[in-house]
């Protein structure tokens, strides 16, 4: 399980703690769906949720919201344990995955909504409103009905109504899902510019690897109800902790690995060769993982401190535009083979099916994955 | 166009004039005659008028039958609203347990032969003690039409996705402004309607209605008294005045479905 209190600090980013998960689980009778976690989050942050659905993201989500009371551990928000604060006490606000607009209100009126039930002055609601539909620009279609609009621009009503009370975090849940592929790249860039500007915590919830990768200063990765790894999207895409993540995030070479060497100095060994393990011995058996992007091809500039090489033989090569993609096999008659994803240009003359092909990479790029199942 | 498909055509819309007029033909009678003065010959052509419509002022009988028909009806659909409305939405904030078997409950009246549920109501109204009047006849009709109310009420409110009671919440509205803001808005077109097809109901229920009357009769009750010794020809002119008032109210009930179907 990962420290829970690397706050975004380790990427450089210092976030005031806001929300604390405390040991928070959910089960239903006999069924598990989020294993007690530990999770902080901080004021000003964007924070994305990421994992498969019945992953338990939703859990999370539903638990911060007070939609669904957890099984066990307690939330706090600021210090202040807030488990069992009525939803509508809750100084957060959601964008529901199916904008949940209320039919027979104008734009406007849904907006206004939860200014109004706090009992604001009307000259105040009118004022906020027209700013926050400024904000998402939808100021000319304040009278229009939910149903008059595209869903693009429901999706900016959702947002905009769960904005404009100006909550501690808003909770995000899928908003992207129904949009389509066009859209849903302009309104990421969207909600993250907006995010910047409002200087609001957002927790946001998808089963989308790059959006996550895009948009977040960290990533909570799920699966099963256990969280996989947490960590700033580098962290994720590089350091993958486990094979589930080494595995969700696009292509990625893993590899079985067995621990050699002891005490004081475990050694990985690898069909890529063995290294040492500057961490705490993980299994006796497990995994090492390395992206196609972080091997290069040739012979030249060896002796750097790290740099491993290995001549494997070409098995297939496949153009994909900008790159090019190489699976080589790791020495004669080896199980094992790697993909090789290399810039178009800087292929060479020399390389062909069945040639031998020189591999270079450097240790620092190798993560050493817990086999699954592992604490 | 071929000679077959002129004869099929024709003979469809032969068809169809036949079932609105064996349909509404009744009807239309009734409201013809209700204009004539009918003697031992058949028809006096020649006393178009409304002198009905006027000695229907003169019957206070009548009068009062109607009154205590549109009366009941009035108060057994606010009650059953009431009720109904509650219950509905007690059920959908929640896994509420038992929820098979109030239905059942609930619907039970409604497909019991009439004279069951009208036995059944006077027996328990005996049990406890309850003289029979307007207010056992409202509670039986409460019974009746609940269902109705119900039912319509329920589909409504299924259709009214929980993230919009969820959504009310997370923006600061408690159970109580949820209710008012966001469910009753939505549910209007639900309540008019059924609210006017159980008024219907009520106004022409005879069965269960005859267990439960007491001293003062409501208007089919009056009617059915009246076929011992022969209708007058003011009846005509009531059914007449009774025709209207209901169609109209059931294009009301339809405008208002349409108009909430198109908001949607």
């Amino acid at each position: 399980m990962n420290d829970a209190s690397n706050t975004g600090a380790d990427a450089g980013m210092s976030f005031r703690n806001l929300i604390h998960l405390a040991g928070v689980g959910k089960s239903y009778g006999a069924v598990n769906v989020l294993k007690p976690i530990d999770l902080v989050i901080g004021d000003g942050e964007f924070l994305t949720i990421l994992g498969p659905s019945g992953s338990g993201k939703t859990t999370i989500l539903r638990m911060l919201g007070g939609f669904t009371p957890p099984s066990v551990g307690r939330i706090l928000l600021d210090g202040v344990d807030i488990t069992d604060m009525p939803i509508f006490e809750r100084p957060f606000n959601t964008v529901f995955q199916d904008y949940a607009l209320f039919p027979h209100m104008s734009v406007a009126r849904n907006v206004g909504y939860g200014l109004k039930m706090r009992g604001r002055p009307r000259r105040e609601i009118d004022r906020k409103v027209a700013d926050v539909l400024a904000i998402v620009d939808l100021a000319d279609k304040a009278q229009r009905y939910p149903a008059e609009l595209s869903g693009g621009q429901r999706q900016r009503v959702a947002l905009a109504r769960a904005i404009v009370c100006e909550p501690r975090v808003v909770l995000l849940d899928e908003p992207l899902g129904a949009l389509d592929a066009e859209l849903r790249r302009s309104m990421q860039d969207f909600l993250k510019a907006l995010q910047r500007r409002i200087r609001t915590t957002f927790v946001f919830i998808t089963h989308d690897q790059e959006e996550a990768i895009s948009m977040s200063d960290r990533i909570v990765v799920m699966d099963h109800g256990k969280v996989e790894q947490i960590g700033t999207p580098k962290d994720i895409y590089y350091r993958p902790q486990s094979e589930f993540v080494a595995k969700f995030f696009g292509e990625n070479n893993v590899l079985p690995a067995r621990l050699t060497g002891s005490g004081a100095s475990p050694v990985a060994e690898s069909p890529l060769g063995s290294h040492a393990l500057l961490g705490p011995a993980p299994a006796d058996a497990f995994s090492i993982a390395i992206r196609p992007e972080s091997f290069s091809v040739g012979d030249a500039g060896t002796g750097t401190a790290g740099q491993r090489s290995m001549v494997g033989r070409l098995e297939s090569l496949t153009f994909l535009g900008a790159t090019t993609q190489l699976v080589v096999r790791l020495g004669e008659g080896s199980p094992h083979t790697v993909k090789v994803r290399l810039p178009t240009p800087d292929l060479g003359n020399g390389i062909g099916i069945g040639k031998p092909v020189p591999l270079r990479w450097s240790d620092a790029d190798v993560s050493i994955l817990v086999a699954r199942g592992a604490p | 166009m071929t000679a077959t498909e002129r004869l099929t055509i024709s003979l469809l819309w032969v068809i169809g004039a036949t079932v609105f007029v064996v349909l509404y033909g009744p009807a239309l009678m009734v409201v013809l005659l209700s204009f004539f003065d009918i003697t031992r010959e058949g028809i006096d052509w020649g006393s178009f008028g409304f002198q009905w419509y006027g000695r229907l002022g003169d019957n206070p009988q009548m009068l009062a039958a109607l009154g205590n028909t549109l009366l009941v009806g009035a108060c057994a659909v606010v009650l059953a609203t009431a009720l109904a409305l509650g219950l509905a939405y007690y059920m959908k904030t929640g896994a509420r347990r038992g929820r098979a078997f109030v239905e059942f409950v609930i619907f039970l009246p409604f497909v019991l032969p009439a004279i069951i549920t009208g036995i059944s109501l006077l027996i328990a109204f005996r049990e406890l003690g309850l003289e029979r009047s307007l207010i056992t006849v409202t509670i039986g009709h409460v019974v009746l039409i609940l269902a109705i109310i119900y039912r319509m009420v329920t589909i409504r409110l299924d259709s009214l996705e929980n993230s919009q009671i969820e959504a009310s919440l997370d923006l600061g509205a408690n159970g109580r402004q949820t209710f008012f803001h966001v469910v009753l808005p939505q549910l209007r077109s639900a309540l008019v309607t059924s609210g006017l097809l159980a008024f219907t109901l009520s106004f022409d229920e005879t069965l269960v209605t005859f267990f439960l009357v007491g001293g003062d009769a409501t208007l089919p009750i009056r009617l059915w008294a009246m076929m011992r010794v022969g209708f007058t020809p003011e009846v005509n002119a009531l059914v007449s005045i009774v025709l209207v008032v209901t169609i109209t109210l059931a294009v009301l009930g339809a405008m208002s479905l349409k108009e909430a179907m198109a908001r949607k």
